[in-house]
């Protein structure tokens, strides 16, 4: 079906619309059966059959239930119906347990059962025998046709025969530059360049489309477009949804399943891997990459959420994307009650539920992640993870060791004798350490001016870093002081207001993650740079001056905290031992605190130290024995580098080590937990081998077992409906009965028998639906044709469809000679508005993390690599009906309207594409103009352009030339924005060539596979 | 198109389909060129000038409506109630002390644990009467005070949710999950738009929008054409409607023309009605070129406008929205939705209630008090429905330790007040009363879903009979819930 867009009037309005009063005529569809479907049918239809009296069936209604006939027509007060709704004859008003209809309801179903109460055959459900859909497929024998000669192979057979019937013709052969295109954008998503086109034409032999197709298949770009709609179904981004929307890393996933399409992995295996990859015997690598597919649900990281409660969301999301995706079916309903029209109850769905109910992701943050090294990066990781690893041994001596526990007896003598270092104003012992702690409240009373000389500092263990201590208001300026842990160097701003009144000095070296650290800063009240020590372990440091021009006050009014500024710069490791002395401390005042900071743990017996307070005294003793400190600066290093190594990771399923029990959650709530259920699947479907064990991989080897009646139609539907715009079921997402019945049942059936016995390969299946006649029919459509089938459903002739989102910017990157060949990777930035990401509401922290528009090969790359925030999707494919990729989407919505036009006539991208296609005509061409629009219109069309397209456009070249002319200045402007290189072109020549670029990359024949 | 469309929008189809039929009976005898330069004549691109039949053409409502329009004054980050509109004289005895337990039972808050006891909290600010009606408005609202009497206050509003993202998206969409329209979209498809060089539904936003970013104007599972078109302040006002530089209108007309011609030669040729939906998108594109401009052009309006909503042109303020959204109904716009975040005063920084709200209500106060003046005396009012509201309450203890200068108020899910104006409810009206703390309702509850379907119910749309048939069932706003508040009507 197609989507009409936003046509508009050109003058006035219609008059003021008519009101739909109920005394007028009554349509049963549109006013009767809404309200049979909200207050009715949940308890009378064909399952429940309460009172045995079905609503969704007008032969049940007519001939009733044990109560008689429910309507006499034309008499609304003989009609039980009627009385019911009204309570009326002593008994509790309809519906029960639930609130009376409306007046106008009420007067609705009198005047329709006044009116006649006619019913429409087509609206009314009798169906007794199990629903279609779940009966297994067999193999339907051919139909006899009359036109055999025209049967390409068996699928033409099924097509031919309903035309037969309807009394409709076949289309003839498309011609060949019209194949090509359709078969190049179908297959991998990109036009035939035009040496393909000229190959193709030339090409006499009988199998010059064979060998197309079968090219186009063993083609890299093959899996780039077919990942495509596998994207939208496991609802891929690179964020996490919700408000906070941070990044992940999943790219990884996304790039096995091209690779997996270009394989032609079957789809059963295909299944297998993605569903439960990780618990296959020997899972390689690859194959826990591909448990991604089920890690794409969204994770809410915002403050004041309860994890359990989008843990639970998003194991709710596995389940309904696995039912749309293998079964067709939509089983959302059931998370709050039994389906009112498909025959699966709410239990059911938490036994299903029951299988992904074993993860080890909650619902917020990434994790678990692997790592994904490349070959490189691998033999650079097994070289240093070994050389740490030797050097981690050398420093991993047993608690009792001698040198270290006479070193701690030293250490805590010299603390007895020892006063203990003057001028503490404030200390945070942890009593009991806090490993990763949120932040310490301090409260305003320390108030350090900047002529005060003050010392502060803790022990350290980095993880990320962050804010180890601050009194600073980084809301206003940035007033006040701190300790930041940035990217392994310790900064320390004293600020009356950042950046123009302020210091900022950080040390030299990078310091790695993962040990204990006593870090001090002490200050002389100067307001200068130099009056700053940072000390780690007591020893100061080389420190870089980065900013020095503090003149104001560093006064402010917000609280001390630990592990967080004011309001940002969160810590990430662990703090211990935080005091802060009104003084400046010199060196060696600053050695005795880090030895005082010890005192708590080293008057504590060796055995009731934890495991953190050891690794704090080790690291200490570590650091004051020269040989090993000297070991451990090198093992620091070696991490540094390995950390370094920047290792993409990719978020995967991770199975728990102890089972979690699944309970019924009552109306889908997961605070009220009902019965306790184990893993089953639905009891209408196919059965459960006890053969298979009840988890993940079960069920993954059930859902493509070939006794499953409906995964083999659903895939091979959706299929179809990439074909051909629309499935041979129209409800792609929904094979219930709620659902469109099949326009060919044999056929879908032939192909779903097919693929099975094919091997589950995709390919295949795609080689036998292109190769059909009925694929390679003409698209041109006559009025007569259009009266009989206007959507096209029996396939008298190819379709006209838009092309989607991402295959509109490709085509035009592709023939502008823009388009990137590389595949998979990061995702990544071309050029969008500024501001669109301020839409989010959460900004990312990091500079790497925000939208810079790509400058080099990235910004021309297929538009699956485009960078996906799904608060701020990227607007044009948004407007093209791309997917937010929130939930599971079976089949985009098609519009067509004018911001869509704004886009390809505006977007620098498609500004880009115009310009690089306007030096192309120039460039590739020499000749006169109108050899150069040939040349276009074929880059665009793939056929040659008429004469009086070519009369049209050379007109617009020829105006467009003067204009700009007159004005060169423009011509300059014009050619010169984005980043194509037009040197060595005449700028006003050029320009008129964009012009005629600009509008060939808007025909509604370029946007349009035909 | 996606799934099954409903019974209406068939017929719209069909409708569009035969008239496309005459048409191209017409051109196919005459020819391409004769065909293309016969349009020309005929004008932009060859629609008839009286008939709309797109799914965006207006559609009859299910019966009368009391409102044209509605322009939503969003408040995201949800408003504290007890610094605005309630006033609750036990706050001020309990003030500092810690919240009785009854109160508490069942409660579940985002930030204050189960089983504490927080301190109850008074509103920092003086609480007057105003008006005819006597309705207590706070002393950091002095602007819409003035209006008082024009407002339906709702006191009995409750949420399921207690998150900000669930709870928006349950406001928005009457589902607190990713993927329903929202409530603009639902709109726009149940009635169509009644502009013709201006989207159905447009969003302004003032600081962030809300928490889910542009989720919050989606259309779901709607066809993409329902969905919000954001209008902005900054760059583009809707983005790629500039020509590229060094291209000026006349050549972009002259190309335009280019593109229309070879696509109805391309409908001749192939049949494909398509193309004519494509050809007026082209034009419609071109007119929006014009009209979005000369809508975001403020300058034209009167000083004594200027100064009633204390607006400045060539700035991002509420206020400068507050008078686009007037222009915006003025021009048939059905929906129109206000973005204005920064209300999420937990304490602490920008959430600090004891500095945000006083700067916060300034933002809102004079536009809000100008939408209504305005609409009133260009006797819009009675056509065009105003909301100004959160996604839920706020608690009437503190969040937290008490510091006099910082201090917040957590989540409250059971009770929040909002307000409407004009389209068809009552003015100077009160509806729902809370408990004596404000923490939940005691009288008339107004559930999300309720609200929902009595906005609908203004516009002349049954929410149970705008539907949708999505994965095999019949979607609607309000859920399986929502019944219409007819107390609050006029």
């Amino acid at each position: 079906m197609v989507i009409f867009g936003l046509l508009l009037s050109l003058g006035a309005l219609p008059a003021a619309a008519s009101f739909q009063e109920p005394a007028a005529a009554v349509d049963f569809v549109r006013d009767v059966q809404p309200i049979f479907r909200s207050a009715c049918v949940e308890c009378h239809d064909g399952a429940k059959r309460r009172g045995g009296l079905r609503l969704d069936s007008k032969r049940s209604v007519f001939q009733g239930g044990k109560s008689g006939p429910e309507i006499v027509a034309g008499k609304p007060d003989e009609s039980n119906l009627l009385r019911r709704v009204l309570g009326q004859g002593g008994k509790q008003a309809m519906p029960l347990d639930a609130d009376p209809l409306e007046p106008g309801e009420i007067a609705t179903l009198r005047a329709w059962i006044e009116q006649g109460a006619g019913w429409p055959d087509a609206a009314s459900d009798d169906r007794e025998t199990q629903h279609w859909a779940y009966a297994r497929p067999l193999r339907p024998v051919l139909p006899v046709v009359k036109d055999v000669a025209w049967c390409a192979n068996p699928i033409d057979r099924f097509i031919e025969a309903r035309l037969e019937r309807e009394g409709l013709a076949h289309s003839p052969e498309a011609d060949r530059a019209t194949l090509i295109r359709r078969a190049s954008l179908d297959l991998i998503g990109l036009p035939p360049t035009l040496a393909e086109i000229d190959v193709f034409e030339r090409d006499k032999s009988p199998r010059a489309y064979e060998d197309l197709v079968d090219r186009l298949l063993a083609s890299p770009r093959y899996g780039e477009r077919w990942a495509r709609p596998w994207l939208d179904l496991a609802r891929y981004a690179d964020t996490n949804g919700y408000e906070k929307d941070l990044p992940r890393s999943l790219w990884p996933w996304r790039d096995w399943v091209i690779r997996a399409l270009n394989a032609d992995m079957p789809f059963d295996e295909f299944t297998r891997k993605q569903l439960a990859g990780d618990l296959l015997p020997d899972a390689s690598d690859d194959d826990r990459i591909a448990t991604g597919f089920q890690r794409n649900t969204m994770l809410n990281d915002e403050g004041g959420i309860d994890k359990e409660e989008f843990r639970v969301v998003a194991v709710v999301d596995r389940v309904n994307t696995t039912a749309s995706v293998w079964l067709g079916t939509t089983m959302a309903c059931c998370q709050c009650h039994d389906h009112k029209f498909d025959p699966f109850t709410q239990s059911e769905y938490y036994q299903l539920f029951a299988f992904f109910n074993q993860t080890e992701d909650v619902g917020a943050g990434n994790g678990p992640e692997m790592a994904v090294p490349t070959p490189e990066q691998r033999r650079v990781q097994q070289d240093l993870s070994a050389r740490i690893a030797s050097l981690a041994s050398a420093l991993d001596f047993p608690p009792d060791a001698a040198p270290f526990t006479a070193w701690q007896q030293q250490i805590r003598a010299e603390l007895g004798a020892a006063e203990p270092v003057a001028g503490l104003a404030r200390r945070f012992g942890f009593e009991e350490l806090q490993a990763r702690v949120g932040f310490l409240d301090g409260g305003r009373e320390l108030a350090f001016e900047r002529d005060q000389g003050f010392s502060y500092g803790a022990l350290v263990k980095l993880g990320k870093g962050g804010c180890v201590l601050a009194k600073i208001d980084d809301l206003h300026a940035y007033r006040g002081f701190d300790l930041f842990a940035n990217n392994g160097r310790f900064e320390v701003h004293i600020v009356h207001e950042w950046p123009s009144d302020g210091i900022k000095v950080q040390t030299r070296e990078v310091f790695g993650a993962g040990f204990w650290r006593h870090v001090f800063v002490s200050y002389d009240g100067s307001s200068k740079a130099a009056g700053i020590r940072i000390y780690l372990d007591g020893v100061a440091q080389e420190l870089e001056v980065v900013n020095d021009t503090l003149t104001g006050t560093i006064q402010n009014d917000v609280a001390l905290k630990i592990a967080s500024r004011e309001a940002s710069g969160a810590f990430d490791g662990a703090l211990d031992e935080a005091r802060i002395y009104s003084r400046e401390l010199g060196h060696e005042d600053v050695r005795r605190v880090f030895r005082e900071s010890l005192k708590v743990i080293l008057e504590r017996d060796a055995p009731a130290r934890s495991e953190e307070q050891l690794a704090e005294l080790r690291a200490a003793f570590i650091a004051e024995t020269p040989e090993l400190a000297a070991q451990q600066t090198e093992l620091a290093k070696l991490r540094a580098d390995l950390a370094g190594l920047r290792i993409p990771t990719t978020m995967v399923l991770q199975e728990l080590a102890t089972p979690r029990p699944t309970n019924l959650l009552r109306r889908g709530n997961f605070r009220d937990p009902g019965a306790e259920v184990i893993a089953d699947v639905p009891a209408a479907l196919h059965a459960f081998p006890d053969s298979l064990p009840r988890n993940r991989l079960g069920l993954a080897r059930w859902l493509v077992d070939s006794a499953n009646p409906l995964v083999g139609r659903v895939t091979m539907n959706r299929a179809w409906e990439t074909f051909f715009g629309n499935g041979l079921v129209a409800t792609a997402e929904d094979f219930g009965t709620q659902g469109d019945a099949p326009t060919h049942p044999e056929l879908l059936d032939w192909l779903a028998v097919e693929f099975a016995e094919r091997g589950w390969s995709q390919k295949a299946m795609h080689k036998l639906i292109v190769m059909s006649s009925t694929y390679r029919q003409a698209s041109r459509v006559t009025l007569a044709v259009l009266e009989k089938d206007s959507a096209n459903q029996w396939l008298s002739r190819a379709p006209r469809v838009r092309l989607e989102a991402e295959m509109v910017r490709d085509n035009a990157l592709a023939i502008a000679g823009l388009l990137s060949a590389k595949i998979g990777g990061p995702s990544v930035m071309p050029p969008q508005p500024r501001g669109v990401w301020a839409d989010s509401f959460a900004t990312f922290d990091t500079p790497d993390e925000k939208w810079v528009d790509a400058m080099g090969e990235d910004r021309w790359r297929r538009g699956l690599y485009t960078y996906l925030r799904r608060s701020a999707a990227y607007p044009s494919a948004l407007t093209f009906d791309a997917s937010r990729r929130d939930v599971c989407v079976v089949k985009r919505s098609r519009s067509n309207t004018p911001l869509q036009s704004l886009i390809t006539l505006n977007d620098p991208v498609f500004v880009e594409a115009a310009i690089a296609l306007g030096a192309r005509m120039v460039r590739e061409v020499d000749g006169d103009a109108a050899a150069r629009i040939r040349h276009g219109v074929r880059l665009c069309l793939a056929r040659a352009p008429t004469a009086w397209e070519l009369e049209q456009l050379g007109g617009l070249y020829q105006r467009s030339r003067a204009g700009f002319a007159k004005d060169g200045g423009a011509a300059k402007e014009f050619t010169q924005q984005g980043m194509v290189d037009v040197a060595g072109f005449d700028p006003i020549e050029l320009a008129a060539w964009i012009v005629v670029a600009n509008v060939l990359l808007n025909l509604d024949e370029t946007i349009t596979k035909g | 198109m996606s799934h099954s469309p409903d019974p209406a929008l068939q017929r719209e189809l069909l409708r569009a389909i035969t008239r496309r039929q005459l048409f191209a009976r017409a051109g196919m005898g005459l020819g391409a060129i004769a065909l293309g330069s016969l349009l020309q004549r005929q004008g932009l691109g060859g629609t008839s000038p009286q008939v709309r039949s797109d799914p965006l053409a207006p559609k009859p409502p299910h019966f009368k409506p009391r409102a044209k329009s509605v322009i939503y004054l969003n408040q995201t980050g949800a408003p504290s109630q007890f610094d605005t509109f309630e006033k609750k004289p036990l706050l001020a005895r309990l003030d500092g002390k810690p919240v009785p337990k009854e109160y508490m039972a069942g409660q579940r808050f985002a930030f204050i644990k189960d089983g504490e006891q927080p301190n109850v909290l008074d509103s920092l600010w003086k609480m007057s009467q105003h008006g005819e009606t006597g309705s207590w408005v706070s002393e950091l609202l002095p602007n819409l005070a003035s209006v008082v009497d024009e407002l339906c206050f709702v006191r009995g509003m409750h949420t399921d949710e207690i998150n900000h993202v669930p709870a928006q998206l349950f406001l928005e969409s009457g589902s607190p999950r990713m993927g329903r329209p929202c409530i603009g979209s639902w709109v726009t498809y149940g009635l169509g738009s009644e502009c013709a060089d201006l989207p159905g539904f447009v969003v302004l936003a003032s600081g962030k929008a809300g928490r889910c970013g542009t989720t919050c104007w989606g259309s779901g599972f709607l066809p993409s054409l329902y969905q919000g078109v954001q209008f902005r302040s900054q760059g583009d006002p809707v983005l790629y409607l500039s020509n590229p530089r060094g291209m000026d209108p006349a050549l972009r007309r002259d190309s335009l023309d280019t593109i229309r011609a070879i696509n109805q030669a391309e409908l001749a040729r192939t049949g494909d009605p398509e193309i004519e939906t494509r050809i007026a998108a082209y034009e419609m594109a071109f007119k929006m070129q014009t009209s979005v401009p000369e809508l975001m052009d403020i300058s034209s309006e009167s000083a004594a406008t200027h100064e009633l909503y204390g607006t400045e042109p060539g700035v991002t303020s509420f206020s400068n929205n507050c008078l686009l959204a007037r222009r915006l109904v003025e021009r048939g716009v059905r929906f129109v939705e206000l973005y204005h975040g920064g209300w999420d005063h937990h304490g602490g920084g920008d959430q600090n209630l004891v500095t945000g709200m006083p700067r916060l209500c300034k933002e809102v106060d004079r536009g809000s008090m100008a939408l209504i003046a305005d609409l009133k005396q260009r006797g819009m009012l009675d056509d065009v429905l105003v909301i100004w509201g959160g996604e839920f309450g706020r608690t009437p203890m503190l969040q937290g330790k008490f510091n006099k200068d910082d201090l917040g108020r957590d989540h409250l899910r059971t009770a929040f007040t909002i307000w409407m104006a004009g389209g068809g409810v009552k003015r100077g009206f009160s509806y729902g009363e809370t408990d004596d703390l404000g923490m939940s309702v005691v009288k008339n509850p107004v559930h999300v879903h309720d609200f929902q379907a009595t906005l609908l119910h203004l516009l002349g749309l049954d929410h149970l009979r705008l539907t949708y048939k999505f994965q095999g069932r019949q979607f609607r706003l309000t859920d399986v819930a929502g019944k219409v508040v007819h107390e609050l009507l006029a």
